[in-house]
């Protein structure tokens, strides 16, 4: 019998058990399915996590205090102020540090207490300098931002962030009114553009005040020379791993550690935490794929039991075509193809669903979903495989019946 | 008993036994046979006796324990399966008490069947020519079970000519009929083995084993010939390629297979 002859032969034999042949292909179809599902949720977080560091500039390295090994106790980033204005200073150097683009020292306080005429609101408060607009990638949205000589002057004067703004003058006459901040007057020279809010931490509610101001009035206890964390921007995304480096040799010489492992500070960049999400959203996908597998398995399996209930269904056939003349090799491959055709119809209506429900997660949940063709194939591919292999052992099964004890059969 | 060049079968001290110790089953014990081109063979015989068995070995859908078993002078015991498998597909034709249709099929396509397995072309053409042999033609398109019980067995022998075979095995082929098809399909095998097919007819039916010049019988596995003529008609003459008689006229009132009229549609 020629490949077309057998296929057709499958084909009638898929078309006479209609329902049958329907319920062994959904255990492929819901396989095949929830791969391409898992698959699109897995990549589409992986783009979206993408492109939410990449707003937050992934130029970004982060210079935190801290991490002092004494006694054999790391005491905790932040809780000391080994940073100072200096170290800021130094890190602005282009001849030293050549590859860095901005820096900016940051102080910062949480519940400011601010209030504008009648208006209370309590937001953080933020000290630093002209660069902290470069290292955070944010833009003013009117009016102007900080200089370097507000800094100098010890200038009272504050930029809000959107939300901010927006509570605190509802009329929208922010600039050029007056703020107490924690009871120091500030004149509000600049408003930012919204960024939009990142789970629980929202950036568009705060208050940008020269560094020099904050140190002296706004944070209690704290030295005028020390600062928080330094924000360092690369020169660009290439330039991370050099810059770093930079920051890195120069503080260590500035601070006078000979042993990298005994630094008082810990360098953090972007890439390293994209690189950590990354890592995660990719194991998360796997799991997820994992999970599909078994489910294709399971499917493959359904196929095989309703192959063996065929084949012990269809003896008196097999018998009838053995006598006719079909060799072991003809039945073999009619049954393997009946099994293939199965699995690819449920392969490939799993791909309409998954197809289908990566685009409709997409529109309407917050879910970012991406559908992707290569995934589909592999997907169709697996389906079509798990026929031929899970056919393999019904249809040997099959093709082993003795012609006298298949016609027997019936 | 010499396996002459014209012997399509020719059975040697054929055994066959199944099982083993003291289960032991002899289905088959030194049967020899040898039926020649054109002969029509009437086997009878009780169930249990072994006609099955024989019949099985007789098709190539079994090989015999021991003895000697040549088809058209080639030997079955010696051949792989797929040699076997060729032999049933290209040289018998099976005739079933079942029938044996595929019910999904059509009638043409059931009869294409064994067309497929060789990959004859021109398929569809042989087997309206096959169908049309046994008056058939105006039901090509007919499912199993929308013919009757005659006409479907009819249908079981238009498969069984279509690839032209050396022998045409035919096992109680009228078990599962009423008498009008019975007769209709006993004239078409009559008429067959008029136009020269060499027949083997299997039943445990005398009446019916009478259409046939030759009939042996099995009885607990060992094979007798029985008469040569026919059962009815023992006269003791030995005229192996006798043309049917006068004697048997009910039988032959049915005239040839051609002119059948369809007994379902009448």
């Amino acid at each position: 019998m020629t490949v077309l002859q057998t296929a057709l032969t499958g084909l009638r034999a898929v078309r006479g058990n209609r329902l049958r042949s329907l319920l062994t292909a959904l255990g492929i179809l819901i396989g095949v399915g929830a791969l391409i599902i898992t698959v699109g949720i897995g990549l589409g977080t992986r783009t979206s996590i993408g492109s939410r560091i990449s707003r937050l500039g992934t130029n970004l390295i982060t210079v935190t205090p801290g991490s002092v090994t004494s006694g054999g106790v790391r005491t905790g980033l932040g809780s000391s102020t080994t940073l100072t204005m200096d170290d800021a200073a130094a890190l602005g150097d282009r001849s030293v540090a050549p590859d860095v683009a901005g820096v900016a020292p940051v102080v910062s306080r949480n519940n400011a207490i601010m209030v504008a005429g009648p208006v209370t609101w309590t937001s953080s408060v933020t000290g630093s300098t002209p660069d902290w607009l470069l290292t955070n990638a944010r833009y003013v949205d009117s009016g102007s931002f900080i200089t370097n000589r507000d800094v100098r002057d010890h200038a009272h004067v504050a930029v809000l962030g959107p939300t901010t703004a927006a509570n605190l003058f509802p009329g929208g006459n922010a600039i050029g009114s007056l703020v107490d901040i924690q009871h120091v007057p500030f004149r509000v020279i600049g408003i930012l553009q919204p960024r939009g809010a990142q789970g629980l931490f929202n950036p568009d509610d705060l208050a940008v005040v020269p560094i020099s101001t904050a140190q002296g009035e706004l944070i209690t206890g704290g030295s005028l020379t020390s600062v928080q964390r330094i924000l360092v921007s690369a020169d660009s995304r290439d330039a991370i791993d050099s810059a770093t480096e930079e920051v890195d040799d120069l503080l260590l010489q500035t601070h006078r550690i000979t042993d990298p492992a005994q630094a008082d500070f810990t360098i953090t960049t972007q890439a390293s935490i994209l690189s950590t999400l990354d890592a995660t959203s990719t194991a998360l996908t796997l799991l997820l794929a994992g999970v599909a597998g078994i489910s294709l398995l399971v499917g493959g399996i359904g196929v095989m039991n309703i192959m063996l209930v065929s084949v012990t269904e269809r003896i008196a056939e097999i018998g009838l075509r053995k006598a006719l003349g079909a060799r072991r090799s003809d039945i073999l491959r009619q049954f393997l193809l009946e099994a293939a055709v199965i699995s690819a119809v449920g392969g490939l209506l799993g791909v309409g669903l998954g197809g289908a429900s990566t685009f409709a997660l997409d529109r309407f949940t917050s879910l970012v979903t991406v559908f992707s063709p290569p995934v589909a194939a592999i997907g169709l591919m697996i389906a079509a495989g798990i026929g031929l292999v899970f056919g393999v052992l019904p249809a040997l099964r099959a093709a082993r019946l003795e012609p006298i004890v298949a016609l027997r059969g019936s | 008993m010499t396996g002459g060049e014209h012997a399509v079968l020719h059975l040697e001290k054929v055994c066959k036994t199944y099982g083993a110790g003291e289960t032991i089953v002899r289905a088959l014990r030194d049967v020899d046979l040898e039926v020649r081109r054109g002969d029509f063979v009437a086997i009878i015989g009780p169930s249990g006796s072994g006609k099955s068995t024989l019949m099985n070995i007789l098709g190539c859908l079994d090989i015999p324990t021991s003895g000697r078993y040549l088809f058209a002078g080639e030997d079955v015991m010696r051949m792989r399966d797929d040699q076997l498998a060729h032999i049933r597909n290209l040289r018998i034709g099976f005739v079933f008490q079942q029938f044996h249709l595929l019910k999904k099929l059509t009638a043409w396509r059931n009869v294409e069947l064994p067309l497929l397995y060789r990959r004859a072309s021109r398929r569809r053409e042989t087997a309206m020519r096959a169908l049309g042999m046994v008056g058939l033609d105006h039901r090509v398109d007919h499912t199993p079970n929308q013919l009757s019980g005659g006409q479907q067995q009819r249908v079981a022998i238009a498969r069984a000519l279509v690839t032209d075979p050396e022998l045409i095995l035919a096992d109680e082929p009228t078990g599962n009929l009423d008498t009008t098809s019975t007769r209709d399909i006993l004239a078409i095998l009559e008429q067959l083995h008029k136009d020269g097919r060499t027949i083997v007819l299997i039943t445990h039916d005398p009446e019916i084993a009478s259409v046939a010049p030759r009939v042996v019988r099995i009885s607990d596995g060992v094979l007798t010939e029985e008469a040569v003529g026919t059962a009815i008609e023992l006269d003791g003459r030995r005229a192996r390629a006798a043309k049917p008689r006068t004697a048997r006229a009910p039988r032959r009132r049915a005239a040839s297979p051609m002119i059948v009229e369809d007994a379902a549609s009448a």
